[in-house]
């Protein structure tokens, strides 16, 4: 019963107790506010009514213009507790008349049912919340741990970069060094000499005050010789000895006591530019840093610049002159290296073997400018060169610089300061293409990760089409370009699965145009075919046949086996296409066969194997099953020396390009391992490299290089 | 919460809760109080007896002012429902008023199952065969009631 009251007096528009009912003509009855007003048609000033759908028009003065529903009013105006006893309000939700209580954490009064159902509702939504971080809380495991990993390789790349400066500053100290020893030697040699000559000096004056006085003892004794015995002095020995005497008298007038010493020379050394020196091994070296991304695992021996840096200028040793004896004399310049090579370098002169002659008065022009030198060492070019004469006027004051004096030079290197400057250069059809090389025909790419930029590029390959094949390292990707640099297609991301990568390193193409690569931190190959679809892979860290550690280089035979240069197992395996491990050789070591640190490999058109034994500096050759052929290359930088080479490639001819990534060049080999010419030099311009990587050819001969430190790939 | 739930829609809650209407089950959403899962189970003496129809139901913003969305989620044969489950009725539309509730509503689906308007139609196809093979077409309901209705 008091329920049905109740009803009856719930507006049902808002299913409230009446708040100001008004009563519809229809005699249906709502709220003035919000129900009767929200249905209200003010355009039209008509409502209609929700019950029964009757429009009416709202009178004049609006909505309040409606009559009260006074029945209702008087109903809802009964006391409360006297129609419903008890005393107690109605829940704020139900509108039942029970025991209220409060809710504890909003203002609501409600009853048991209505608390215990609002708890609920709260423990429901606590459950959910917790849920919810439940699920979001393995995100902050996962941050922590990529903080520890990010932690523990920035120390290792900070110990591999402390490592690098060690060894480069040493490797400076080392040639400082070397230096200082051939200038003492220089000093040593020079002494010797003067000693020399003026200990003949010393004798012939001392034989001539013998024989001055001898001549005076015997003038004397002669014309003293007077009456008493002995042979009567005669008038013709008289006359002999007072011509004598006078001679010797003219002479002894005509020497000055200085005279004796004219022309001595003294031997001064002048460290020339030392401020430049100084300031250049106070900058010697730079560390950039850049955003460190975890998961490109750059750690990277070579990402200090330090190590490509240009050697320091060394001193300039003059040697000032007092006068000059027709003897030439040795003006060394010892100029710094590779530092201002030109691109043109192999159009030089075959160099001449020869040695020192005192003869040579007459100079040849070859007006070389003294800074450019060809197939530089970083330790000296010696240069011996005729100074026009200086006479006898000159001072005896020490030259300050030899700038200032002028000059025609010809190169005679000088054996006991210059290693292997002088091979004579025989000429071949091939040698002379390759001769021309150092101009670039293309150059693409730079630093970034956008479609056709390059992070660190490492392998490249050409297709059978031509297309050039760049393992993309630190964007963990392959792109693939037209000749002239157009990008054609790119795969590859970051991971450990199929088609994924973690900074490869090598690729090469086989036959079919399938790309093979070396997925180096996932220590394994991938095999993909030329559209890039994942095909298939093959092998896993560790060091037992078929495992691999950081492999490097890989090539492809006509046959389908597949080369890896197996780096830090320090040896070489064979696989088949399927993946299925053929053979191994080589390992830790510096002997004949074996390997320390290979990072690239090519296989020759007969099957030969080429490898570069980087750490060695040095490049074997094998046959195809693995045994030792030849090798060659030594540590340095003169002709056929290498300084950690890296890339290589060979022709159709069997030549071999070898990427000298130390020395910043890149050098030709015949098939026998003689040297043919170099190019390259490092900088940032055309035809300059940081960091040489893969090498490939064309087949039209151009040589693609993967230019790492300037993040491009550039065509010779 | 959302700018606090008006009260009516509390009270009908609550309502629908304490007296649900015979045959047909409402509950708000956990997270969304003005989202219902409803069931509405195939009314007898039809063809789409036996079967447990799923709906679903929204009180828009200006709820009661504007009627409640309301849309089938179980696949069924019927003139005035359409392959998406959109409901052809006249007070969820035009005829709809504050006075009637989300009860009344969903009543008025329930008859509608029970007695098809072919000749108000928003499956054209359906209302097609309705009008002009009954039987089949009530034949057809039954078997898409026994596919799609009825947990196997």
């Amino acid at each position: 019963m008091e329920q049905q009251i109740e009803q009856l007096l719930t507006c049902p528009v808002c299913l409230d107790r009446y708040k100001k009912p008004k009563i519809l003509p229809c005699q249906h009855t709502f709220c003035q506010e919000p129900c009767l007003q929200q249905l209200a048609d003010p355009v039209r000033r008509k409502v209609k009514c929700p019950e029964c759908r009757a429009v009416h028009n709202i009178p004049p003065k609006g909505i309040s213009g409606f009559p009260n529903n006074i029945t209702i009013l008087k109903f809802l105006d009964l006391p409360a507790d006297a129609t419903f006893s008890s005393g107690s309000e109605t829940c704020q939700v139900c509108r039942r008349i029970t025991a209220i209580s409060k809710c504890f954490h909003c203002p609501k009064r409600l009853c048991e049912t209505c608390r215990k159902a609002h708890t609920s509702q709260l423990k429901t939504d606590i459950g959910h919340q917790t849920s919810q971080l439940w699920r979001e809380l393995p995100k902050l495991s996962e941050a922590v741990n990529l903080v520890e990993k990010t932690a523990t390789h920035i120390k290792q790349s900070g110990e591999m970069v402390k490592l690098d400066i060690k060894s480069s500053i040493d490797q400076n100290i080392r040639k400082l060094r070397e230096r200082e020893q051939i200038l003492l030697n220089e000093v040593d040699l020079f002494l010797q000499s003067e000693l020399r000559l003026l200990k003949v000096k010393q004798e012939n004056l001392e034989v001539e005050v013998a024989s001055i006085a001898s001549h005076c003892d015997s003038a004397e004794s002669r014309i003293s010789q007077a009456s008493p015995s002995g042979v009567a002095v005669t008038d013709a020995e008289l006359l002999s000895l007072h011509k004598q005497g006078k001679e010797y008298l003219v002479q002894l007038q005509n020497t000055t006591i200085d005279a004796a010493v004219d022309d001595c020379k003294t031997i001064k050394f002048t460290l020339q530019n030392s401020q430049t020196l100084h300031s250049n091994i106070a900058t010697l070296g730079e560390l950039s840093s850049s955003a460190f991304i975890i998961n490109a695992n750059t750690v990277n021996p070579n990402s200090v610049n330090s190590s490509s840096n240009p050697p320091p200028r060394n001193p300039r040793l003059s040697l000032s002159n007092e006068a000059f004896r027709g003897l030439p004399v040795v003006e060394m310049f010892r100029t710094s290296s590779q530092l201002r090579t030109s691109p043109s370098v192999v159009r030089q002169s075959p160099s001449v073997t020869g040695s020192v002659s005192p003869q040579q008065a007459s100079p040849r022009p070859n007006p070389v400018h003294p800074n450019s030198n060809s197939n530089s060492n970083s330790n000296t070019v010696g240069r011996v060169s005729h100074i026009s004469t200086v006479g006898r006027t000159e001072q005896n004051r020490a030259r300050p610089g030899n700038s200032s004096l002028e000059f025609t030079s010809y190169e005679v290197p000088l054996d006991d300061l210059v290693s292997d400057f002088s091979h004579v250069q025989r000429r071949s059809p091939t040698s002379a293409f390759y001769r021309s090389k150092g101009l670039i025909q293309t150059k693409f790419g730079s630093k970034g990760s956008d479609l056709g930029h390059f992070t660190w590029p490492r392998g490249v390959a050409v297709s059978p089409e031509n297309y050039i094949i760049v393992a993309d390292s630190s964007n963990h990707r392959v792109q693939v370009f037209t000749p002239s640099g157009q990008l054609v297609r790119v795969f590859g991301s970051y991971g450990t699965g199929e088609g994924e990568f973690d900074c490869l390193a090598g690729v090469t193409v086989n036959s079919q145009g399938w790309i093979v690569t070396a997925d180096r931190y996932n220590h394994r190959v991938q095999i993909f075919d030329s559209n890039g679809r994942f095909i298939r892979q093959f092998g896993q860290e560790g060091s037992r046949d078929g495992q691999l550690s950081y492999p490097w280089g890989v090539a492809t035979d006509r046959m389908g086996f597949i080369y890896v240069c197996d780096k830090d197992n320090h040896r070489v395996q064979v696989f088949r296409l399927d993946g299925a491990f053929v053979r191994k050789f080589g390992r830790l070591g510096n002997g004949n066969g074996q390997f320390e640190n290979p990072h690239y490999i090519a296989v020759a058109r007969d099957n030969r194997v080429i490898v570069s034994d980087s750490s060695n500096h040095r490049i074997q050759v094998f046959d195809k099953y693995g045994r030792f052929l030849l090798k060659f290359g030594s540590e340095g930088s003169g002709n056929g020396q290498f300084k950690y080479p890296r890339g290589v490639a060979v022709d159709q001819e069997g030549h071999i390009i070898v990427g000298d990534s130390g020395n910043n060049r890149l050098q030709l080999f015949r098939q026998d391992g003689s040297f043919l010419c170099a190019f390259g030099s490092w900088g940032s311009g055309d035809g300059e490299v940081k960091g040489l990587e893969g090498v490939a050819l064309t087949s039209r001969g151009n040589v693609v290089v993967s230019d790492r430190e300037n993040h491009r790939i550039q065509i010779f | 919460m959302m700018s606090s739930l008006p009260r009516r829609i509390i009270k009908e809650t609550q309502r629908l809760t304490n007296e649900p209407v015979p045959g047909i089950n409402a509950v708000p959403d956990e997270q969304n109080a003005r989202y219902f899962h409803v069931d509405v189970m195939g009314p007898s003496e039809s063809p789409f007896e036996g079967g447990t129809f799923k709906l679903e139901l929204f009180l828009p913003e200006d709820y009661p002012m504007a009627p409640p969305k309301v849309r089938f989620m179980t696949k069924i044969y019927h003139p005035n429902i359409d392959k998406l489950g959109r409901i052809c009725l006249d007070i969820l539309k035009d005829k709809w008023s504050p006075a009637l509730q989300i009860r009344t509503v969903l009543l008025s689906i329930q008859a509608l199952l029970s007695a098809p308007n072919p000749d108000d139609p928003l499956a054209n196809d359906v209302a097609e065969q309705w009008k002009v093979n009954e039987s089949h077409a009530i034949e057809t309901a039954k078997a898409w009631t026994r596919l799609y209705a009825m947990k196997s």
